[in-house]
Order: C-alpha cells, then sequence, then structure tokens
C-alpha cells in the first residue's frame, strides 16, 4: 500500500513539476539569447539605499557616469560608472525657501551643468541649480496636489527633446472611475524657454476597457527615447507598443503584435477596493509588460516582462517575486530574443543601459547573495544560442 | 510508533491552530524579539516592505512631534534593508524604544502581512488594533495618539 502510494505521489509529483515547468518555458525559438557578461558590485556609504528608483547615464569622453536618486536624503548621486567611486552629491532641503517638497516620487532630470528640473507627485515643478531652487511652478487645481501628478522611475525616466522635457503623469487618485480614469492624458511636457507646461495626447489604450480595473501598477505606463526623437510607450496590459510622434502630438499603434511566448495573461481585478491580499493576489495572478528601454548604442528595446509566480495564494501573494523576463526587440520592432531570468534573483525597478549594455540589479532581497551595502548590477548583452 | 508520530503531527498542528493572533504577535514579540511583555508596554509593528512609504515617513513625523508619552512604548520595524528601517524610523529613538527585525521575520512568521498592528498590554486586558497603513492613517493616527496619552492604571 505505502509503496503504491509512493509510486503515485512520484508521478504525480512528475507531472506537477513538468507543468510548472512548462509555463516558464518561452514557445518561441530565438537564435540569439541575453546573457550576464559580468557582474559589477559598487560599496556604497550607510545613507545610501541600495535601490534606485531612477538613474540617468551620462556619456563624457570615456568615462560613463550613473546619475542616481537616494530618496532616504532627497538626493541626486553621482557615480563614476568606470572607477566605482562617488563623484557628486546633491542634497535638496526638506525645509526652508530651498525645499524640494515630495522628491521621493518626482521625475528629475539634468538640463545644463549642475541645473536640474525635477517634477513632483504634489504637481510641482522645481528647476534647481546645485541645491537652490531658482524657479517654483504649482500646477495643481484641486487643492490636494493631485491636479498635475508627475512622477520619474527607470520604467518612465524623464526625457528632453530640444527645449521639451517630457515627464510621466499619473491621473488624480480621486477619480478611480475606470472610465474617466482611462481618458486622463499621460505624458505632459514643459517648455525650459517659455516656462509653460502642456499636456500631451498620450492616452490609454483600447486594451484598458471601461468596465474593467487593474492595480495600479498594472496602469503605469513605459516609455523610452529612440533615436528618431519618438518616445516609445508600453503599457501593462498590451503587447502592443505605441510611437509618441512630438511633432504632431500623436500616439500611434505600432502595428505588430509583441505577445511575450511565456503565457502572459491577464487578468483584471474587482472593480471594488480591496484587502491587502486581494489586492496583491490580483496583482500577481496576471502578467504584467513592465518596461521598455531602448539601447541607443545597438539600436535596441528592452522589454521586462513579468510573469505571475507559481503556487500564489492570497497568503503567499505579498512575499512572492514575479518571474522576470527580457524581450529584445530590434529596431523595427520585431522579437529577436525572449529570456526568463534565474527566479528571486533581480530588481526589475533597477536597470540602466550603458555602452556595455543593458544592467539589471541584483538587489533582490529574496535574494540569497543580497546585501544592502552594495549596488549590484549584471551586465547582459546578447549572444547567439 | 506510525500511529503515535501522526498523533503527535496532529497535536502540534492544533496547537498552531488554536493560537489566536494576538498569542502568535505575543510568542513573537516575547520569544522571537526577546522583549518584556510587561503591563503598560504599547507595541506597534509596522511592516516596510510593499507598504505605503510615504504613510511609513508620515507616521514618523506624527511620532516625533508627539509629547505626553505615558507609555512604554516599543516601535518594532520589520523589512529586509536595516538601513531602510533607520531611514524609516530617523529621530524616534530619542522617545521610543525602536527595534528592527531585519530577517522580515514578522512577516514570513505570518505574526503581520500588510497591515500595521498594535498591541497594548495592559492590566485589565491586552487589546490589537489592525491598521491599513495606506488606508486607515487617520484612523491609526488617531488611536495611537489616544493609547499613547492613556495614563497607566495605578
Amino acid at each position: 500500500m505505502t509503496a503504491k502510494c509512493l509510486r503515485f505521489l512520484m508521478v504525480f509529483v512528475l507531472v506537477f513539476l513538468s507543468c510548472a515547468e512548462e509555463s516558464k518555458v518561452g514557445k518561441k525559438e530565438y537564435t540569439r539569447k541575453l546573457t550576464v557578461k559580468k557582474n559589477v558590485k559598487i560599496p556604497i556609504d550607510g545613507d545610501v539605499h541600495y535601490k534606485s528608483w531612477q538613474i540617468h547615464i551620462k556619456d563624457k569622453g570615456d568615462t560613463t557616469y550613473l546619475v542616481r536618486k537616494n530618496y532616504f536624503k532627497n538626493q541626486i548621486i553621482e557615480y563614476n560608472w568606470n572607477t566605482g567611486k562617488k563623484v557628486r552629491t546633491l542634497t535638496f532641503k526638506r525645509k526652508g525657501p530651498n525645499k524640494v517638497k515630495k522628491f521621493d516620487s518626482a521625475g528629475f532630470i539634468e538640463i545644463a551643468d549642475s541645473i536640474y528640473a525635477i517634477a513632483t507627485g504634489r504637481s510641482r515643478l522645481y528647476i534647481v541649480k546645485n541645491d537652490s531652487v531658482l524657479l517654483k511652478n504649482n500646477y495643481d487645481d484641486t487643492g490636494k496636489g493631485w491636479g498635475l501628478i508627475m512622477n520619474g522611475f527607470n520604467k518612465n525616466l524623464p526625457v528632453k527633446v530640444g527645449d521639451e522635457l517630457f515627464f510621466f503623469r499619473n491621473p488624480p487618485f480621486d477619480n478611480l472611475n475606470p472610465s474617466q480614469y482611462y481618458s486622463s492624458y499621460l505624458l505632459v511636457k514643459y517648455n525650459v524657454n517659455t516656462n509653460s507646461l502642456q499636456e500631451c495626447s498620450v492616452k490609454y489604450p483600447d486594451a484598458y476597457k471601461p468596465d474593467e480595473c487593474w492595480c495600479f501598477p498594472q496602469l503605469r505606463q513605459s516609455f523610452t527615447l529612440n533615436n528618431k526623437g519618438e518616445l516609445i510607450f508600453s503599457f501593462p496590459i498590451d503587447s502592443y507598443l505605441y510611437r509618441y510622434v512630438i511633432e504632431k502630438d500623436t500616439l500611434i499603434k505600432i502595428n505588430k503584435p509583441l505577445q511575450s511566448g511565456f503565457n502572459a495573461e491577464f487578468t483584471p481585478s474587482e472593480c471594488k477596493e480591496l484587502s491587502p491580499e486581494k489586492y496583491h493576489y490580483s496583482l500577481k495572478k496576471s502578467a504584467v509588460y513592465e518596461a521598455i528601454k531602448y539601447d541607443p548604442y545597438r539600436n535596441l528595446y528592452y522589454r521586462i516582462v513579468l510573469l505571475p509566480p507559481d503556487e500564489l495564494t492570497k497568503k503567499n501573494a505579498k512575499q512572492k517575486d514575479f518571474y522576470i523576463a527580457v524581450m529584445t526587440l530590434d529596431a523595427d520592432f520585431n522579437i529577436i530574443a525572449e529570456d526568463m531570468l534565474p527566479y528571486n534573483t533581480y530588481d526589475y525597478d533597477d536597470f540602466f543601459v550603458t555602452k556595455e549594455g543593458f544592467w539589471l540589479s541584483r538587489n533582490n532581497p529574496n535574494n540569497p547573495d543580497f546585501d544592502e551595502n552594495f549596488m549590484s548590477f549584471d551586465l547582459f548583452t546578447l549572444t547567439e544560442k | 510508533m506510525k500511529y503515535l508520530l501522526c498523533v503527535l503531527f496532529v497535536f502540534t498542528l492544533s496547537c498552531n491552530w488554536v493560537k489566536t493572533k494576538e498569542e502568535r504577535i505575543i510568542d513573537y514579540i516575547g520569544n522571537y524579539l526577546n522583549i518584556p511583555i510587561k503591563q503598560g508596554n504599547l507595541f506597534l509593528i509596522l511592516p516596510t516592505r510593499d507598504t505605503c512609504n510615504t504613510c511609513l515617513i508620515a507616521t514618523r513625523e506624527f511620532l516625533i512631534k508627539k509629547d505626553g508619552i505615558h507609555k512604554n512604548i516599543y516601535l518594532i520595524y520589520i523589512g529586509n534593508s536595516k538601513k531602510e528601517l533607520q531611514f524609516l524610523s530617523e529621530g524616534l529613538s530619542e522617545k521610543y524604544n525602536v527595534i528592527f527585525d531585519t530577517k522580515n521575520a514578522g512577516v514570513i512568521k505570518g505574526v503581520v502581512r500588510h497591515y500595521a498592528v498594535l498591541i497594548d498590554i495592559s492590566k485589565s486586558q491586552t487589546t490589537t488594533f489592525e491598521f491599513s497603513t495606506s488606508t486607515n492613517w487617520d484612523k491609526m493616527k488617531e488611536k495611537v495618539n489616544t493609547l499613547i496619552n492613556t495614563k497607566q492604571q495605578p
């Protein structure tokens, strides 16, 4: 009886494992793949967070600089990436006439040497030189600071095109009715010469249906600037990419289906306030086209795809990581590779591109190698299989 | 022997099952964190991973400004990054006992999951309050405010 049970159990486990494995295997075979070329570990000070939600890359001659937000201290810290040394720190004040309020989620971009534009989640735009505020504009008409919520994360870094700065925009939180929410403008541009701010014609695509609700991370668009001066948009539940043509102020669907080969399924959540358990479960059970990043050195795009973890329950949903896959696209938006990364290893929020390739942070608290005293990044390059 | 093991297994399970949430919290505080559970102690347990950071920073600002504290208050911050916990609790150790659970054990053990939990050990009864830091922030502030200022019964 026991032997019979054991055999049955073994068969069941094998069948289960093979099914589980199958769901994470891409259907399509590509001739190239992203592989880890090297790892770089840089020690960081006690008051520097291991994670940065916003990293700009600056090339000056042969030297690459990592311009990184440190939200612990309202700081922008510049590292020489070649040497791994910190070279400059800008600290913005939290009080007084030079305060920068709500820097933690703000989008920042350098517009001239040591001059930055900072657009915040409280609808304010600051122009700062070093740690002094030169200009402050308030674009809120709600009284709550939600009129023009502007943020900046690695998946939607602010960009500069000529005299215009483009910032990610979040719809106001007090308008959670899906049809109204989905008709909000999702991009704003600020002209540094005229000091004016305008909403751009970028709205949620048709994949967001008025009767369907999604969790916040499934609503946050990603965009990246390519070498043609276009902003390429990726929306979390839509496999299609979109091209924003700046001169025409138009968002155009790129007519190529770019579904992930890893059984990416999208399930909306219930349209009501969810308990945290239900919220995390609802979020993790659905795939997410998380981010799009252009590689100007190789004329490629990297698209980060998140896939549901195995054995997901309401109880474990918060702790479980998504699986991370990276899709590589050529300049014409053809998929040339799609690779699943090792589980519990990377942080999909923390990435950047340099001359060497695509870097992704290994600072995932579920990674056994996790050490908060280092920034640790793996370099991925495209190789033949 | 087989049956004995089964019985022991079921017994162990049932022992865990009958533990109330409050007992699990007290077990975590007393046995895992080794903090004495005494009357008049107030514990505010704050999970930090994947929660509302703005709310946690607001909690810190509110607690820093608090005066007239009549209780022995422990703030238990749970997460994976000591630096992050230090940042979220900056300046609080002057008025409160600040404890870090940097192994995220409180969450892994299921003592707290998403909510901040307040547990008041008083002579008459021990009470537990659970709050979602993202949606019930005002409620939590109000409750913390009342409990902190309540004088201990002699």
